[in-house]
C-alpha cells in the first residue's frame, strides 16, 4: 500500500490552525502565504488599504505595490476570509452563552419573574392561599432570606405563622415535638429494642432540632403530598430495622389496649346471657356506631349514650330501684326518759320516741361533724351508723348528744335555707380534707345545694319539732311506729306497694266516714314518692321522720354529685391515711345502706376515678371520648374500614374472649402487667398526668378482648393494597397540650 | 574497512523512488550475497544495511542492520562448532541500503582470537534448519514467518521509504485519531503560531508515520548547509536549526528525503511577516520538528492528543518498532 | 498494558466514587438532612472538573500530563456527573429545567462523541489515503476537473460520446456538487456502487480507448466517494464536538444562577 509522496514544495505554507481566520481561498488549495489578519481581514485588503495611504506620500511605493498586485492574478485579488473550525465553535457557544444571558435578563425585568424561577409548582393547599398574594410577595411569605427580615426568623418561624394552631408544639423543633423530659422518660421507658438510636446520637436526641422542611418539602408539584414521608426517614431515627409493615414490624402485644374505662360493661355477659335471654342480637354497632359524628378513631365510640345504647333495658330498673327515694336525713329515735330530761326533748316527735334505735347515715354524720360537740360522739358509732348497736354504756350519752345535734341542724336549715345547708356542707367538707374545697368540689356542693326546698326544714321546724301532736290519737302514732319499725328491719322497699294499699285503704273509710256531705275534696292522703314525686325531688317521710330524696332516674345530677363527693373523701381518706386522723367519718362511707341505695347503683356502672390528664379529680361520668386535639403515636380511624365487607364485622378484630382464666393471653397480660407495676414503682413516679397506674391495672386486667394479630392488618394493608407505610397509623406531630404517653401504645414491649 | 554506495544517496532516492521494489533491491550494493563461502565477520559502521533473502524471484527483506550491528557471526560459530560437518555459507544478503561504511573481520581471525575468548551464552544460538546447504536445494520459507515479529511488508515499507533512518519518527495510530488537529494546534501554540510538522505523510496499515522530522540516525539534511545552522546537538543527539544563522538557503529542505523540513516566513509575535528590508519580501527560514527541546522532555504533539494515537518511536531500533508497530499489524 | 492499567484505574475509581457517593448520600438521608445541597455540591465540583479539560487543552504549555490521560478523566467523571445529576434532580423533574436540559443535552452530544471518538477513526482507517478536511474541497474540485477532462476527452477519441453523455447525464452531479446533510450525518456507499454498476454497464459500447477512459473515470468516482466519505464522517465529528461544546458556556452560566438563587431562597436547611 504506497501512496504517492506529494510533490515536494518546500515553499509550501504552512496551516495556521491556531488562528480564527483562515483565508478565503484555502479550500479552493490555495490559501496566501500571509493569511488573514486577527480582525478576520483579509491581509491583502490591508495591504492594498495601507498601500492606499501611502500612496499620497510616496508615489514609488505605490507604484510597486501595484506591480505586486498585478502580478498575482486572480490568486491577488481580496478574499472573504472564513471563521476556522475552533473559532466558529467558540462563537457558537459565545453567541449561546449571551443569548442565555440575554433571556435570563429579559426574564428578570417582568413582574413574574419570580414565577419563572420558581423551582417547581406549590403544593395544591398552599397554591389555593398564596394565589391570592401578589406574584412578588409570594416567596417572602415562606422564605425569610427573600426580605428584610433578620437572621433570627427561620423558616420554621414562617411556618408556623399559620400552622401554629394544629401542630401547636412544632415550633419546639424537637423530635416529635415533645419536651425534652418527655422524650426522655420515653426512651428511659422503651425497650432498646425498640427504638435505639444510633450510638453517638443519643445524647444528642434531647437538642437536636429538626426543621419542617426536612421533610415537608415543597415545590414537587400541585399533586405531591407534602405530609407524605417515606419509611426511611422515620428509620433514621428508629433503628429498629425492618422491611415494612408485613415484614418484620413487631407484632402487637396488646392492641387495640382498654385504656381506662369509665363505664364498667361486660360484653361477655350481655353477648351470651342477657341478649340472649331476651331474644336480641348482640349487634356492636347499636352501641358504639354513631355515623352523625365523627371521633378520633372515626364514627365508632366508647358509647353512644345511655339512652340510646343501654336505656332500652336499664332505664325502667333505675327507675324502680329509686322510686321511694333515698333517706338523706332521718330523725334519731330516743326513749322517753330521755326525752323528759331536757327541754329541747320536750317537743321530739312522737313518732321517735321509742328506743335507742335509728341509723345516722352517712350523709348526717357529715353534716352533724361540723357540730364541734361532735367531734367525740361520732368516732363512737359504729360504721353502719346504727344506733342500736352502740355501746351499752355510750349509748345515751350518744343518743342524746347526736339527737340535740339534729335538732340543731334542723333549726339552722329551717332558718337559713339553702345558705345554711350549704354551709354546713361546705365546712364539712371543709373538715374532711384538711383544705378549702377546690372549684370542682365547690360546684358539687352547690349542685347538691340547688333544688333543696327549706320548706321542708321549716316544716320539720313547725310540725314535728315546736308544734308538737303529743296528744294525736294513738292509733296514728302506732301506725308511725310499726311503720318504722318495718322500715328497721329494711323492708320497706319491698313491701312500700302493699303498705300503701293498706293505709290507703284505711285512710279512705275516714274520709267517707267523716266528710259525706261536704263538697267533694279529697283527702290528702299519706305523701308517698311512688305516688306524689315519680319525676323526683325532694319529700317529708312523715311516717319513717326523715327527709327523703327521689332520684330523677338515670343521670340524677344530685346523686351524681353526691357520689362524687363521697368519692372524693374516700380517695382523700386514702391518701391521707395515717397522718389525717379524720376519725369524725368512717373509712367506707358506702356500707350496706349507702352503697344499696346511693352510690352503689351508680357504681355499678360508672367507674369513678381520676380522669387522666387533669390535676383535679373528676367523675368519669361520661363515656371517655379523646379529644381530637390531643394526638397520640399511634391512629386509627374505623370509618373506612367499616365500609369494606371483609371487616364489617366488628368482630373480625374485636373478638370476645372466650374463657378469660385459661386463656394464654389474658395470663401473658397479667404478668406483663406485674412487670410494668414493678418497674414503674422502682423507678421515679411519673408525671402526675403520664400514666394513671391503678385505672390501668385494672383495666388491663378486664380485658374482655382477644388482643389483635397483626395479620389481620397486613391481609389488606400491604404496598399493593391498602398501604403499610409508617405514617398510615403512625402519628408524628404528637406535642400537644394534654399529650399522654403510655406503654399501652407500645405494642412491641417485651422480649 | 569498505564503503558501499553514495554518500548523498538521496539524490537518487527522489529518482528511484517510483521504480518497483525488486528493480531497487537489485541496484543495491551488495556486501555479502546468500549462499556464498562465509569469508568474515561484517560489522555495520555507518548507514544501513539489508539483510535480504532470496524469496521467490524477489528478496525479501528481514531486517536492516544500522550502526555496530554484525553479520556473519551466527554461520561462522555454526562452522567452528561443527568443523567436521561441511561448513555453511552465508544464509542471507547484505546490502547497502544508500550508504553504508562496513568493517570485515576475516574468518580466521574470528576463529582465533574472538571466538575463544567469548562465552558460550553470548553467542548467537545454534542454527537449527540451515536454508542454504553446499549442495542442497533451497526451499522457500513461509512468508508469515519473521524473526523479528515485524510483519515483513512494515519492513519493507520502512526500509523502501528510508524510515528505518528516523530516531523520533512520529508514528499515528489512524484507526484512533479523530483528526482533532489538536497535535497540530498544541504544536502551533508553542511555536509562534506556525506548527513544524504536518499531520500527513505515507501509512502504512494503520500507521501515518506523519511529516515531521524524525531526528535521523543519518541525517543527510546537514550535509552542505552552509552556515552550519542545522546540527545534532551533542546531548539529545536531536537535529535542530539555529534560528540566528539559517539564512534560507533551502538546502537542508531539499535534500531532506522526507519532505519534512520546509521553508517559512518569519513572523514577529504577532503572527505578521518580517520582511527584507530592502527586498521587502517575506524573509524565509528552514522550519522542522524540534522535539520541542527549548521546553525539554516529551514533545507538545505528543502530550496534546487526547485518544493516544501519536507516539514517537525509533524506528532504526527493530525492538521498539516490533513493540509499537508489530502486534497490532500483525492481528 | 498501559492504557489497560489506565482503564481499570478510571473504572475502580470512578466507582469507588459513585460507591462513596452513595454512601455519603444515605448517611445524609440518615441524619435527615438536605440530599440535595450535597448531591448539588457534589454535582457542581464534577461539573468544574469537566470543565478541566478545556482548560488543559487550552494551556497546553503547562506540563501537566498527557491530554489523554485528562480526557478519560474526563468521560469518567461525565458518566458520574450525570449520575449525580440524575440522583439531584430526581424523577419527576420540577420546575423550569432549561438547566437540565442543558445538561442533558451536553451529556448526551458527550456520550455520542464518546462512542463516535472510537468508531470513526476505524472508519476512516479504512480509506486506503487519508485526507485533512481543510484539504477535501480543493481535492473535490481537482477531481471533479479531472473528470471533466477524461469525459470530454473521450468524445473526441471517435469511439462515441456514450461516455461524455453519461458523464453529463449522471456524473457531472455527482462531481460537482457536495453531498446532501443526510449524507454527511448517516455516510453510505449507495451512491458510489450505483455510479460504478452503471458505468461498468457501459463497457458494451465502448472500445479500447474509452474502457481506458471509463477505468479512469472509475477511479475517481471512487476517490471523489472517498473524499465525501472523509469530509462527511469528520465534519459529523466536528458537528458534534461544536454541539458538545457549544453549550458548555451558557450551562456555566445558568448554574452559577441556579447555586445563586438557590442560596438566596434557601430554606430552612
Amino acid at each position: 500500500m504506497t501512496v504517492q509522496s506529494p510533490e515536494n514544495d518546500v515553499t509550501a505554507s504552512r496551516p495556521r490552525p491556531n488562528a480564527a481566520w483562515v483565508c478565503g481561498r484555502a479550500a479552493l488549495g490555495h490559501p496566501c502565504t500571509q493569511g488573514p489578519g486577527i480582525n478576520g481581514r483579509c491581509s491583502l485588503l490591508k495591504q492594498r488599504s495601507r498601500n492606499q495611504d501611502q500612496q499620497e506620500l510616496t508615489e514609488d511605493d505605490s507604484k510597486e505595490a501595484k506591480g505586486q498586485e498585478c502580478t498575482g492574478g486572480i490568486l491577488s485579488q481580496p478574499c472573504q476570509p472564513t471563521k476556522s473550525a475552533w473559532y466558529s465553535r467558540r462563537t457558537l457557544a459565545l453567541n449561546l452563552a449571551l443569548l442565555c444571558t440575554g433571556i435570563l435578563l429579559i426574564c428578570m425585568v417582568f413582574p413574574e419573574r419570580e414565577a419563572l424561577y420558581v423551582p417547581g409548582g406549590l403544593s395544591q393547599s398552599h397554591a389555593q392561599i398564596l394565589g391570592n398574594t401578589l406574584v412578588a410577595d409570594r416567596c417572602s411569605l415562606c422564605h425569610p432570606n427573600t426580605h428584610d427580615l433578620g437572621p433570627e426568623i427561620s423558616q420554621d418561624d414562617l411556618c408556623m405563622n399559620c400552622h401554629s394552631a394544629h401542630v401547636p408544639d412544632a415550633h419546639r423543633r424537637s423530635a416529635h415535638d415533645l419536651k425534652i423530659d418527655e422524650l426522655k422518660q420515653i426512651l428511659d421507658r422503651v425497650p432498646s429494642q425498640l427504638v435505639s438510636l444510633s450510638p453517638g446520637k443519643s445524647q444528642q436526641l434531647w437538642n437536636q432540632e429538626t426543621s419542617c422542611a426536612q421533610c415537608h418539602r415543597e415545590h414537587h408539584g400541585k399533586q405531591h403530598d407534602l405530609q407524605a414521608i417515606t419509611n426511611q426517614r422515620c428509620q433514621s431515627c428508629h433503628k429498629q430495622q425492618f422491611d415494612s409493615f408485613e415484614y418484620g414490624h413487631p407484632e402487637f402485644k396488646n392492641y387495640p389496649n382498654a385504656g381506662h374505662r369509665s363505664i364498667a360493661f361486660d360484653h361477655r355477659s350481655h353477648a351470651e346471657k342477657y341478649f340472649t335471654q331476651k331474644n336480641q342480637s348482640f349487634d356492636c354497632r347499636q352501641c358504639h356506631l354513631d355515623t352523625a359524628k365523627n371521633g378520633v378513631v372515626g364514627n365508632v365510640f366508647r358509647s353512644v349514650g345511655f339512652e340510646k345504647a343501654c336505656g332500652s333495658c336499664h332505664s325502667i330498673a333505675i327507675q324502680s330501684e329509686l322510686t321511694n327515694g333515698w333517706a338523706f336525713l332521718q330523725v334519731p329515735c330516743l326513749p322517753e326518759a330521755d326525752l323528759t330530761m331536757s327541754l329541747e326533748f320536750s317537743e321530739w316527735p312522737r313518732g321517735a320516741v321509742f328506743d335507742y334505735d335509728g341509723k345516722v347515715s352517712f350523709a348526717l354524720r357529715l353534716l352533724l361533724s361540723t357540730d364541734p360537740e361532735m367531734s367525740t360522739v361520732l368516732p363512737k358509732l359504729p360504721r353502719s351508723g346504727d344506733l342500736s348497736r352502740v355501746r351499752q354504756n355510750d349509748r345515751p350519752l350518744v343518743a342524746r348528744k347526736i339527737a340535740q345535734s339534729f335538732r340543731r341542724l334542723v333549726n339552722e336549715i329551717a332558718a337559713g335555707g339553702q345558705v345554711a345547708w350549704r354551709k354546713r356542707l361546705e365546712a364539712a367538707l371543709e373538715l374532711s380534707l384538711g383544705r378549702d374545697p377546690n372549684y370542682h368540689e365547690q360546684a358539687l356542693l352547690q349542685k347538691l345545694t340547688i333544688g333543696l326546698p327549706p320548706d321542708l326544714f321549716r316544716h320539720m321546724e313547725q310540725q314535728w319539732f315546736r308544734t308538737v301532736n303529743r296528744i294525736t290519737d294513738s292509733d296514728s302514732l302506732q301506725e308511725t311506729l310499726s311503720t318504722r319499725l318495718r322500715h328497721v328491719s329494711a323492708q320497706l322497699q319491698q313491701e312500700s306497694d302493699e303498705t300503701e294499699l293498706i293505709l290507703g285503704s284505711d285512710n279512705d273509710t275516714s274520709i267517707l266516714e267523716s266528710d259525706a256531705e261536704e263538697p267533694k275534696l279529697q283527702k290528702l292522703a299519706r305523701l308517698q314518692a311512688s305516688r306524689h314525686l315519680p319525676e323526683g325531688g325532694w319529700y317529708l317521710d312523715e311516717q319513717l321522720l326523715a327527709v327523703r330524696y327521689v332520684a330523677q332516674g338515670h343521670a340524677d345530677p344530685f346523686l351524681a354529685a353526691w357520689s362524687e363527693l363521697l368519692h372524693i373523701l374516700e380517695s382523700h381518706r386514702g391518701e391521707g391515711e395515717g397522718q389525717h386522723d379524720s376519725h369524725v367519718l368512717p373509712w367506707r362511707s358506702t356500707d350496706a345502706a349507702d352503697r344499696a341505695f346511693v352510690p352503689g347503683s351508680c357504681l355499678e356502672c360508672h367507674q369513678l376515678g381520676k380522669t387522666s390528664g387533669a390535676n383535679d379529680i373528676w367523675a368519669n361520668w361520661r363515656a371517655k371520648i379523646r379529644p381530637a386535639s390531643v394526638r397520640q403515636f399511634t391512629k386509627f380511624d374505623h370509618t373506612p374500614h367499616l365500609t369494606v365487607p371483609a371487616v364489617n364485622d366488628c368482630r373480625y378484630c374485636h373478638k370476645l374472649e372466650s374463657l378469660p382464666s385459661q386463656d394464654g393471653n389474658q395470663q401473658v397480660f397479667k404478668n406483663l402487667l406485674a412487670d410494668e407495676m414493678a418497674r414503674s414503682l422502682e423507678s421515679q413516679p411519673l408525671a402526675n398526668h403520664m400514666v394513671h397506674l391503678e385505672g390501668y391495672a385494672e383495666d388491663y386486667l378486664s380485658c374482655e378482648f382477644v388482643p389483635m394479630q397483626r395479620s389481620q392488618c397486613v391481609a389488606c394493608h400491604r404496598p399493593d393494597g391498602a398501604g403499610s407505610g409508617c405514617t398510615q397509623c403512625h402519628n408524628y406531630h404528637v406535642g400537644s397540650e394534654g399529650f399522654q404517653w403510655s406503654t399501652g401504645e407500645l405494642h412491641g414491649v417485651g422480649k | 574497512m569498505e564503503s558501499f554506495g553514495n554518500l548523498e544517496w538521496y539524490a537518487d532516492y527522489r529518482k528511484e523512488i517510483g521504480k518497483p521494489a525488486k528493480e531497487r533491491i537489485s541496484k543495491e550494493p551488495l556486501i555479502a550475497e546468500e549462499g556464498t563461502y562465509a569469508t568474515g565477520l561484517w560489522i555495520i559502521r555507518g548507514g544501513f544495511a539489508r539483510l535480504s533473502r532470496l524469496q521467490g524471484a524477489g528478496h525479501r527483506t528481514l531486517a536492516y542492520l544500522g550502526k555496530g550491528e554484525i553479520f556473519g557471526l551466527q554461520e561462522l560459530v555454526h562452522n567452528q562448532n561443527q568443523s567436521c560437518n561441511a561448513p555453511l555459507p552465508y544464509q542471507e544478503s547484505l546490502r547497502a541500503i544508500g550508504y553504508v561504511d562496513a568493517l570485515c573481520i576475516p574468518k580466521l581471525t574470528v576463529t582465533e582470537h574472538i571466538l575463544p575468548f567469548v562465552r558460550r551464552t553470548e553467542l548467537p544460538p545454534q542454527l537449527q534448519e540451515a536454508r542454504y546447504q553446499f549442495g542442497q536445494p533451497v526451499i522457500d520459507a513461509p512468508l508469515e514467518t519473521s524473526e523479528y515479529s515485524v510483519d515483513t511488508g512494515l519492513l519493507e515499507f520502512l526500509v523502501d521509504r528510508r524510515l528505518m533512518n528516523g530516531q523520533k519518527t512520529m508514528v499515528i495510530d489512524t484507526e484512533r485519531c479523530t483528526r482533532c488537529d489538536d497535535c497540530v494546534k498544541a504544536c502551533a501554540s508553542t511555536h509562534g503560531g506556525t506548527p513544524v510538522f504536518i499531520r500527513e505523510g505515507a501509512q502504512y496499515g494503520p500507521w501515518m508515520f506523519a511529516q515531521a522530522c524524525m531526528h535521523c540516525e543519518d541525517p543527510v539534511c546537514m550535509i552542505g548547509c552552509p552556515t552550519g545552522a542545522i546540527h545534532r546537538d551533542r546531548e539529545s543527539g536531536l537535529v535542530n536549526i539555529n534560528e540566528q544563522t539559517c539564512i534560507g538557503c533551502k538546502g537542508c529542505a531539499e535534500s531532506c528525503p522526507y519532505d519534512n523540513v520546509r521553508m517559512v516566513t518569519v513572523t514577529d509575535g504577532k503572527g505578521r511577516a518580517k520582511l527584507d528590508h530592502d527586498t521587502r519580501l517575506p524573509i524565509l527560514q528552514a522550519s522542522k520538528c524540534d522535539m520541542c527541546s527549548s521546553s525539554g522532555g516529551r514533545p507538545f504533539c505528543q502530550a496534546a492528543c487526547p485518544h493516544d494515537a501519536l507516539v514517537r518511536i525509533d524506528l532504526s531500533d527493530l525492538g521498539q518498532v516490533s513493540q509499537t508497530l508489530g502486534k497490532e499489524t500483525q492481528s | 498494558m498501559k492504557g489497560l492499567q489506565r482503564r481499570l484505574f478510571s473504572v475502580t475509581s470512578t466507582v469507588f466514587c459513585l460507591a462513596a457517593t452513595l454512601a455519603v448520600l444515605q448517611e445524609v438521608r440518615h441524619q435527615l438532612g438536605d440530599e440535595s445541597t450535597f448531591t448539588g455540591w457534589t454535582l457542581l465540583a464534577s461539573t468544574m472538573g469537566l470543565y478541566l479539560l478545556s482548560a488543559r487543552k487550552k494551556w497546553i504549555r503547562l506540563k501537566l500530563g498527557p491530554v489523554a490521560g485528562w480526557l478519560q478523566m474526563h468521560m469518567y467523571m461525565g458518566v458520574f456527573a450525570s449520575l449525580v445529576f440524575l440522583t439531584h434532580i430526581g424523577w419527576p423533574i420540577r420546575g423550569k429545567f432549561e438547566l437540565a436540559l442543558a445538561f442533558a443535552f451536553v451529556a448526551f452530544t458527550g456520550v455520542v462523541l464518546g462512542v463516535l471518538n472510537r468508531t470513526t477513526p476505524r472508519r476512516l482507517a479504512a480509506i486506503p489515503r487519508d485526507y485533512s478536511v481543510d484539504q477535501i474541497p480543493a481535492l473535490q474540485l481537482g477531481v471533479a476537473s479531472d473528470a471533466h477532462d477524461v469525459a470530454m476527452q473521450s468524445s473526441v477519441l471517435g469511439e462515441g460520446a456514450t461516455l461524455s453523455e453519461y458523464y453529463q447525464r449522471r456524473l457531472l452531479p455527482y462531481f460537482q456538487s457536495q453531498r446532501s446533510l443526510l449524507y454527511t450525518l448517516a455516510p453510505t456507499g449507495f451512491r458510489r456502487r450505483a455510479l460504478l454498476r452503471e458505468l461498468g454497464d457501459l463497457d458494451r459500447y465502448l472500445g479500447e480507448r474509452g474502457l481506458q477512459s471509463r477505468a479512469n473515470l472509475a477511479a475517481m468516482i471512487k476517490v471523489k466517494d472517498d473524499l465525501d466519505f472523509h469530509h462527511a464522517i469528520q465534519t459529523r465529528l466536528k458537528i458534534l464536538f461544536a454541539a458538545h461544546f457549544a453549550l458548555t458556556w451558557s450551562l456555566a452560566i445558568l448554574i452559577a444562577v441556579h447555586v445563586v438563587l438557590v442560596y438566596r431562597f434557601q430554606g430552612a436547611m
